[in-house]
């Protein structure tokens, strides 16, 4: 298991469940594009990020790491002064699209833990809302 | 170890525990944070059964002078700012058996720990607040097993 096949899981995953939205959400993914321009567009931006990457495991060889820690975080902008229905409706797709990735994906799977949020962020000289979401995980493959 | 002895022993263990805790997560909290003046990174408090919603003045250090081109333009830096970090200390004794709160009552505090468009150069990345925040059961835990070791 490496972490390009963690991100893997959670970006596909995450992309297919906003690509089905009406209209569909572009998700933009840690150091790959950039935002879409223009404050009536609404984006989610993934970020994943592992702070812990050492943990005891019971392995024939040092090389096979089988449990790696990790957070998510998603963060849903829309336009403002439109209020908080659709945004709150981004983070529940996020909400329960992460819960769905317990269930064994080719060989990686990946328990969320708590799911923090909806925050909102509407307060801020961002031309954007921003809703977020943000949960621990563990990954097993 | 008689059980008169142990209790006591293991009191101070979580103390000890939650001592550590607090005072290490409070500065990790200042380290990750973006920083420009300092002000935010400085204003992370410690406050017992309630957060202490004090905050470092806005003349906390010296900003950045920029000159703009024209108006709503990102300008260009013409003296660079002062960064000035100072972690306020708590100075009473911290006890496992309280509501611990490490706080950050400046109003722009929510939007720099939450989206990454005001975290740009954060020292723990842009979800930083998150990384930390998500850790906490995590290391707590880890510090009162570690203290629990610790009792002869």
């Amino acid at each position: 298991m490496s972490l390009q096949s963690i991100r893997s899981l959670f970006e596909r995953k995450l992309t297919a469940a906003f690509s089905g939205l009406s209209p569909s959400v572009p998700v933009v993914y840690d150091n790959v594009k950039k935002a879409p321009s223009g404050a009536a567009k609404e984006y989610v931006s993934l970020i994943l990020s592992f702070p812990s990457l050492t943990e005891p495991i019971i392995s024939n060889t040092e090389s096979s790491i089988e449990v790696i820690r990790g957070i998510v975080q998603v963060n849903c902008y829309g336009p403002k002064s439109k209020g908080m229905k659709r945004l709150e409706d981004l983070a529940a797709t996020a909400a329960s699209t992460l819960n769905t990735l317990k269930a064994e994906d080719s060989t990686i799977r990946a328990s969320v833990g708590e799911i923090s949020g909806p925050v909102n962020i509407v307060n801020s000289d961002n031309p954007r809302a921003l809703v977020t979401i943000s949960a621990s995980f563990v990954a097993k493959g | 170890m008689a059980l008169k002895n142990w209790v006591p022993n293991v009191k101070k263990a979580l103390n000890q525990a939650m001592a550590d805790h607090i005072v290490l997560t409070q500065s990790k909290l200042a380290q990750a944070n973006p920083k420009d003046t300092g002000r935010m990174a400085s204003s992370w408090f410690v406050g017992k059964d309630k957060p202490d919603l004090s905050v470092r003045p806005p003349d906390w250090s010296t900003p950045a002078k920029r000159k703009y081109a024209a108006k709503g333009t990102k300008g260009e830096i013409v003296q660079p700012g002062v960064t000035k970090l100072e972690v306020k200390e708590y100075r009473n004794k911290i006890t496992f058996d309280a509501d611990w709160y490490i706080s950050n009552n400046l109003p722009y505090s929510q939007r720099v720990a939450y989206d990454p468009i005001y975290a740009k150069g954060a020292p723990g990345g842009v979800a930083w607040f998150v990384t930390i925040a998500k850790q906490q059961k995590k290391d707590i835990k880890k510090r009162i097993t570690n203290q629990l070791r610790k009792i002869k």
